[in-house]
């Protein structure tokens, strides 16, 4: 019985277990050091929020605040209409 | 007339072809701007540089920012003479705000940041001396203050001389309490 029904996969308690680690909570790098700017000549500091791809990094990985997000996609944006950070790495 | 101006910001690549001609054209954008009444604040020539993507099948350009304080209009009016302009492959816009500062004002405050350790102790001096001059209460204020500096720098200095002078002393010590055992003093240093 129980073979069957983890298999179809409704045994709401036998579910996968819950990850319990410790997770240091992330925080905004922005809100935390108010001398940082978005501003978009500053490749050096937005490349860090950027994938090797040259996607942007999602907050939820970096941990950036929503307002902080929104103005770092921005000026990484403004980087990439002049060229000084790529839209994407792949080679065409 | 009410003046309502706003600082703006363009950042616009030159041509690689065309680098000779680039103090010409600073110059060309430099005049339609105050042709419009703009005031120029900075103008920054950043030199070659590797693109992010290839432009007009360039890898290079030549990079320049100009930062003005302009009414409205004066900003469309460059772009369209830039973007008329075969020289220049790309060219932005921004309004400066809290996120772009003004770039006079950025070097100053990084100057100001940087030599804080060294500026510091040297300004403060300064104005330290005539204000004892001037009122005897805030002469105490200043000297101690003042004191700090040089009195930490000789106490970093001086125990620099006195830490040989002291080790000095102290090798002799256990050399005297084993004269005749030098050797094995040597070993116990060595282990130590």
């Amino acid at each position: 019985m129980a073979e069957y029904r983890g298999r179809r996969g409704s045994g709401g308690g036998d579910g996968p277990p819950r990850r319990r680690g410790i997770s240091r909570r992330k925080v905004c790098r922005f809100c935390a050091n108010k001398d940082l700017r978005f501003d978009y000549k500053d490749t050096k500091l937005l490349s860090g929020f950027m994938t090797e791809r040259g996607k942007i990094t999602p907050s939820r990985i970096t941990g950036t605040c929503c307002w902080c997000q929104r103005r770092l996609a921005k000026a990484i944006k403004r980087a990439r209409l002049v060229a000084l950070l790529p839209y994407t790495t792949v080679k065409l | 007339m009410i003046d309502e101006t706003t600082h703006y910001e363009t950042l616009f690549i030159v041509h690689p072809v065309h680098s000779g001609r680039n103090k010409d054209l600073c110059d060309r954008f430099r005049g339609v701007l105050e042709g419009q009444g703009a005031t120029v604040t900075h103008f920054e020539e950043w030199g070659m540089r590797d693109l992010a993507y290839p432009i007009q099948k360039q890898n290079r350009g030549l990079y320049n920012l100009v930062q003005y304080q302009a009414s409205a209009g004066t900003s469309d009016e460059l772009e369209r003479v830039m973007r008329l302009s075969d020289e220049v492959i790309r060219c932005m816009t921004v309004v400066l705000d809290e996120d772009v500062l003004p770039l006079a004002r950025a070097e100053e405050a990084t100057r100001a940041a940087e030599p804080v350790p060294a500026a510091e102790p040297a300004e403060p001096a300064p104005a330290a001396e005539p204000a004892p001059v001037a009122e005897a209460a805030p002469a105490a204020e200043a000297a101690p203050a003042v004191e700090p500096g040089p009195a930490a720098a000789p106490v970093e200095s001086a125990p620099a001389p006195e830490a040989p002078v002291d080790s000095a002393p102290s090798e002799p010590a256990p050399a005297p309490a084993a004269p005749a055992e030098a050797a094995e003093s040597g070993q116990e240093e060595s282990k130590e």
